[in-house]
């Protein structure tokens, strides 16, 4: 809005003088065509002013011309007929002259010079005429040549008067119409500057109304402007000290970003070191990893086999179980027979009693056979116990081996997920082995632009202190600004616009 | 166990011929089958007994007393099996192929006991043996001959062979 004001404002300023110029330049160029007019209408007037003068003198030699040629006859003398003689042609020389005047001056206008041509021929006629008088009177013909004078001479010059007073009031009209001509022209140029003057003066007006205007407005916007520009120049002011406490800080901090980012650096070599140790570490878990899949792999058939010779242990188990069973009911068909023996036995010791004094060697048998019965009895008892001992024992062994089965089955389980868990870690270790590779390089990169960043610093650290200077110099500007804005301040109420 | 038999052999030719004389010295003992009413030992005299046998091929006969389990085919002979804990009032208990059947016989009258099982043959002392308790007032007294020292109690078969309630009944 400003600016297009401004430039149009600029524009219309130039306008409105060329405008003002081009008017100069046409009252100028019309001043010198009236001028130029006026000469011309002068120059006319000038002219026939000449012609009429011209025509007067010529009346006025013929009629001296006409008066001495009288003279001539009337006198006697000879040196005074010589005297006007003499007169008479220098008098004609002059009338000559005096016709070669009025022809030049009248030369641009035909019915003048046609009818001065008629004058001429007439006097022509009448010189001719005239010379032959001067013959006569010369002759001594006084009478003829007074008589010549009065008969032909003097109706002709008469005529040649009139046709001459004809001219004379044709030029005076001429002149009168020049004239007229030249008031008109006067008037005309008059009124043309005239209007072309009041032109001027309107625009000039106009001009001078809107340049106050755009005066007024511009010394206001200025005012405003200034007014704005004080109150900026001291925010300039307190934000440039603002600035200055920045930069300061801002060294500061520099130098402590230098001192940390050497800390990172030697941060970054401690990582880089670290990754290494990290690396071989990795490589290292790496191949415990394989070596755990293989341990892995080995435990997974050791327990396979451990599966195979347990399964032969519960088959043997069972085995034993029924052989235990077998020798149990063995067992039982002994102490049956143990039982019957005794049996046998009691009835024999009751046959033997039966058979008195004959029968005691019997008895005695008897006895002995009891005995064996009750032995049997006795052992087959403890064959039985010891059975059930071993078969308490065979229950805990098919316990024990289902157990071991289960615990087998378990530990293989155990194996495959350790194995499992293994493969993960060792996917673990790769990936952080990449990991490392990856923070290895990054601390080197890392590391790269650190000191890529220190000497940046140590830029930052100059371009803080000129900053700094700057930053003073700024100060100045603004404090020499807000004393322009009060001394405009003050100019604008001064001239108060 | 991993003795010399031999020398176990001679051991027990000992034991037994010292018994032998022992026996012959003492005309007042008499030889008994000494078995078991659980829980207590019961003797019977061997004079009257034919046999002792295990309890197989029991046939129960309906319509008997209490006491008379049934019959038993021993070699071709039936003979009746006599509960005497049930004849004496004792406790019962279930019989099995454990139990052991003692035939007696006097006179004419032949009859089978249930018993729980047969522990020996030995000689006893009649002299030594004690009388049942006076009180007693059952039936039961008067089977007893006696009881010795160590608690055991002589059956009087006699008196049970020729028992009347056993006899009628059998008959």
């Amino acid at each position: 809005m400003k600016s297009s004001i401004r430039i149009s404002s600029r524009l219309k300023l130039l306008a409105g003088f060329i405008l003002i110029l081009v008017s100069i330049i046409a009252i100028q160029v019309i001043n010198f065509i009236g001028i130029g007019k006026i000469k011309r209408s002068q120059n006319d007037l000038i002219n026939a002013f000449q012609t009429s003068q011209s025509m007067l003198s010529l009346r006025n030699e013929e009629n001296r011309i006409r008066a001495l040629t009288l003279e001539m006859i009337l006198t006697h003398d000879q040196e005074e007929r010589d005297a006007h003689v003499m007169d008479i042609r220098r008098r004609i020389g002059v009338v000559e002259e005096t016709i070669t005047n009025i022809e030049k001056n009248i030369a641009n206008n035909p019915e003048n010079l046609e009818k001065f041509s008629e004058i001429k021929e007439l006097l022509k006629t009448f010189r001719a005429n005239r010379e032959r008088q001067l013959i006569m009177i010369n002759q001594g013909k006084k009478d003829e040549a007074l008589d010549f004078a009065l008969t032909v001479q003097n109706p002709f010059y008469e005529s040649i008067q009139s046709k001459m007073g004809d001219m004379d009031r044709i030029l005076e009209n001429n002149t009168k119409e020049v004239l007229a001509r030249n008031d008109a022209l006067n008037a005309r140029i008059a009124a043309s500057l005239g209007i072309l003057g009041s032109l001027i003066i309107v625009i000039s007006l106009l001009f001078i109304i809107w340049t106050f205007r755009l005066l007024h407005n511009l010394s206001r916007e200025v005012k405003a402007g200034v007014n704005i520009l004080g109150t900026s120049a001291a925010e300039i002011l307190t934000t440039v000290n603002e600035v200055s406490t920045g930069a300061t800080e801002t060294a500061t901090a520099v130098s402590e970003t230098t001192t940390t980012i050497e800390e990172i650096r030697q941060t970054a070599l401690l990582a880089t070191q670290r990754a290494q140790m990290v690396l071989d570490s990795s490589r290292k878990a790496s191949e415990a990893a394989d070596n755990g899949k293989e341990s892995v792999q080995q435990t997974i058939e050791g327990m396979d086999r451990i599966n195979q010779q347990m399964n032969l242990i519960a088959e043997s188990v069972v085995k034993l179980s029924e052989q235990n069973r077998s020798i149990g009911e063995i067992t039982a068909s002994v102490n049956d027979i143990a039982d019957q023996s005794n049996l046998l036995a009691v009835n024999a010791a009751i046959e033997a009693a039966k058979a008195g004094e004959q029968g005691r060697g019997f008895a005695v048998v008897a006895q002995e056979i009891r005995s064996l019965a009750e032995q049997s009895k006795q052992a087959t008892s403890q064959v039985k116990e010891i059975l059930t001992e071993i078969q308490k024992a065979v229950n805990l062994a098919v316990m024990a081996t289902e157990q071991g089965s289960k615990a087998v089955d378990h530990g293989n389980k155990l194996a495959r997920q350790s194995g499992e868990m293994i493969d993960i870690l060792a996917e673990s270790v790769n990936d952080a082995v990449q990991s490392v590779i990856q923070i290895s390089t990054s601390s080197q990169q890392q590391m790269a632009g650190m000191d890529q960043i220190v000497p940046a610093m140590e830029n930052i650290k100059q371009a803080s202190e000129q900053n700094v200077v700057g930053t003073r110099q700024t100060q100045n500007a603004a404090q020499t600004l807000n004393e322009l804005g009060q001394n405009l301040k003050k100019i604008i109420l001064k001239y108060n616009v | 166990m991993a003795r010399d038999p031999l020398e176990l052999l001679q051991k027990r030719a000992l034991m037994i011929s010292r018994r032998q004389s022992d026996t012959e010295g003492a005309s007042r003992t008499i030889m008994v089958v000494e078995f078991l009413l659980t829980p207590e030992q019961y003797a019977v005299d061997t004079s009257f007994v034919t046999e002792v046998l295990p309890l197989r091929n029991l046939t129960l006969i309906p319509g008997t007393p209490p006491y008379v389990i049934g019959i038993m085919n021993v070699r071709g002979k039936i003979i009746s099996i006599v509960n005497l804990k049930s004849f004496f009032n004792l406790v019962q208990k279930g019989l099995s192929s454990q139990n052991r059947v003692i035939v007696l016989r006097h006179k004419e009258m032949e009859f089978g006991i249930v018993t729980d099982g047969i522990s020996a043959t030995r000689r006893i002392d009649t002299e030594t043996l004690s009388k049942p308790p006076a009180s007693r007032q059952d039936p039961g007294s008067d089977y007893i001959r006696g009881i010795t020292a160590e608690g055991l109690i002589l059956l009087n078969a006699e008196a049970l062979l020729s028992s009347k309630a056993i006899v009628v009944n059998q008959k």
